[in-house]
């Protein structure tokens, strides 16, 4: 199936984790690790009479994330009812926005640029909608599919979300997680969601196949599992559409247990939301001036950034990409540069060394870095630079530290990593090689691709330890010593 | 809209709003949104191709709060009104 048949929508709902309140009332927006139902008022949980207000801050964000996608601002904020019953959702309607008569999304029309196979690509933005976030939703059985029943908890009630949604412009899972990874880098630089709290960020995707229907994919909460859902969505499609079965238009759940797509139960008719301005919120009037302040007030963003590392430390278009595509990973090489210089060889660690095993051992980035720090990393790349340790060993070093949070001196000297590059004791180890492989010196002496294997050996005596050229060095010289040409 | 039409859409807002209706209430209601579409029917009679439709009035000072945390219920007088509790949390429905 060729990727131009695929169309990919996503809708992003982050919250405004920067705030201190929730978006309609001053409950504490630090709602995560609370008892149940301890961080709630009349307002979030849709008492009668209670009335709700906006937070002005959560204004200015959402203007924030609306100049950074290259929006259109709507000139007034207009809040909506959207109607429907489901137990996190106190009175059943959410405050939200809507494009219709009478209301408008605070910003349309915006869009984000994502690299795509070496290339540039431009993905539409549709609209940047502000809305409160419903309550929370424990399933007894631990699964929504088996619970007979459910338990709410609405300290999640209100908190600030800004809903993303952009134009179908999307045509491999792949550019979907480019989309989301850029998404959440700009709202890292901006200052607005820290990405790493549970729930902060979640997605809903909808895909179509040529010849098929749309589907939407609910409930995904990282852009690893966006990209598996949509990867599973696009099989299960592709076979039904080659075996002529009907592609159903319908909502599924992403099971990231079991890694596939349920379909939820079909809904008795049309979803209608019954949507209209809500009489309670008067509209705010979004002057030019606000949005002139805050544009004045944006910082750096990270398509400024990854241009600024190329131009200032002289690394290459991917090591910058991939640095910027986390905030704190950034923040961590300058912080290393800032420290002890070396930036090619830092971005080069970080990227390759670091935050693979990151990924690997499936720690957060903002606690790895507190383990190898800025202060250990340079450490690692003055004994690189001064010949202490060799790469391959600096390798092997950067897992160990972040496994056992080991300082890196101690890790170098107590398992002696001091790299060997003392002739007499290389050489030492060097005869007893070749005296214990004559077939590979044979073969080493007709062919000098198998001198490799010799340089191998050295270095498991070693156990890596060897300067690696000056071993190569080393047995060429003995082997030419060997066949007794000068 | 005729009154037939009128039942049509009257059925389909209660079963989307949850709302039992009775025939006496349903009696009601149809001749009042027949008198708001009369109602609506006199000012779509008027010319207003050159007016801009309003829907809300801006009020000249925003109504909007600072980012301040204030007094949150305690759990008991949340839980006051709540039939079912378990752990604190509060039941409901199964959803799927
Ligand atoms: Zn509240």
């Amino acid at each position: 199936m060729s990727n131009l048949d695929i169309k990919i929508g996503l809708e992003v709902h982050t919250q405004i984790t920067s705030l201190k309140t929730k978006l309609f009332c001053s409950c504490p927006s630090d709602y995560r690790g609370k008892p149940p139902n301890t961080n709630v008022c009349p307002v979030c949980l849709g008492l009668p009479g209670a009335l709700p207000v906006v937070n002005i801050e959560a204004i200015r964000a959402a203007l924030m994330v609306a100049l950074a996608l290259k929006c259109e601002i709507s000139d007034v904020l207009v809040f909506t009812r959207k109607h429907y019953f489901y137990p996190d959702l106190p009175k059943n309607y959410q405050i939200s926005q809507y494009d219709g008569p009478g209301s408008i999304p605070i910003a349309k029309n915006g869009y984000i640029v994502i690299g795509v196979d070496g290339g540039l690509k431009k993905v539409r933005i549709r609209r940047i909608n502000i809305e409160e976030d419903p309550g929370k939703i424990v399933y007894p059985t631990g699964s929504l599919l088996t619970s007979k029943y459910t338990l709410i908890d609405y300290n999640r009630s209100g908190i600030a979300l800004l809903e993303i949604v952009s134009e179908p412009d999307l045509r491999s899972p792949k550019e979907a997680r480019a989309f989301i990874d850029k998404l959440r880098s700009i709202l890292e630089h901006l200052g607005l969601v820290n990405t790493e709290l549970e729930g902060a960020l979640r997605v809903d995707a909808n895909i179509s196949l040529a010849g098929g229907s749309r589907v939407e994919i609910k409930n995904i909460s990282s852009a690893k599992d966006v990209e598996r859902a949509l990867t599973y969505e696009i099989i299960r499609q592709s076979k039904a559409l080659e075996t002529g079965e009907k592609v159903r238009r319908e909502t599924r759940h992403w099971d990231a247990i079991r890694k596939v797509t349920v379909p939820l139960r079909v809904k008795e008719f049309e979803e209608d939301y019954r949507y209209f301005p809500d009489p309670d919120l008067p509209p705010v009037k979004i002057s030019l001036k606000l949005i002139e302040e805050i544009y004045q007030k944006l910082p750096e963003l990270p398509d400024q950034r990854i241009e600024r590392f190329i131009k200032t430390y002289g690394l290459s278009d991917y090591l910058a990409t991939v640095l910027v595509s986390e905030k704190v990973l950034a923040d961590y090489f300058e912080e290393c540069v800032k420290y002890c210089g070396n930036p090619e060889i830092i971005g080069n660690i970080v990227v390759n060394d670091f935050k693979r095993w990151v990924d690997e051992m499936d720690i957060e980035v903002s606690k790895a870095v507190k383990i190898l720090t800025p202060n250990q990393l340079c450490q690692l790349v003055y004994m690189l630079n001064n010949n202490i340790i060799n790469i391959k060993i600096l390798k092997e070093i950067i897992p160990k530290v972040l496994k056992y949070n080991k300082d890196v001196n101690t890790i170098v000297y107590e398992e002696n990593y001091i790299d060997i590059s003392n002739e007499e004791v290389l050489m030492r180890i060097i005869d007893e090689v070749i005296k214990e492989n004559p077939k590979a010196v044979k073969d080493a002496l007709i062919n000098p691709k198998a001198v490799n294997y010799l340089v191998g050996q050295v270095m498991k005596k070693t156990r890596g330890r060897a300067n690696p050229e000056l071993t190569n060095k080393l047995i060429i010289k003995k082997l030419k010593e060997l066949s007794g040409t000068p | 809209m005729l009154k037939e039409d009128l039942k049509v859409w009257l059925e389909r807002i209660s079963k989307l709003s949850l709302i039992r209706i009775s025939s006496e209430e349903e009696e009601i209601i149809l001749n009042d949104m027949k008198k708001i579409i009369e109602f609506f029917n006199t000012i779509n009679s008027l010319d207003l191709s050159n007016v801009e439709p309003l829907f809300m009035v801006l009020k000249d000072e925003p109504v909007v709060r600072d980012d301040e945390v204030g007094e949150s219920l305690s759990v008991d007088e949340v839980l006051k009104n709540v039939k079912e509790v378990e752990g604190g949390f509060i039941k409901g429905p199964k959803t799927a």
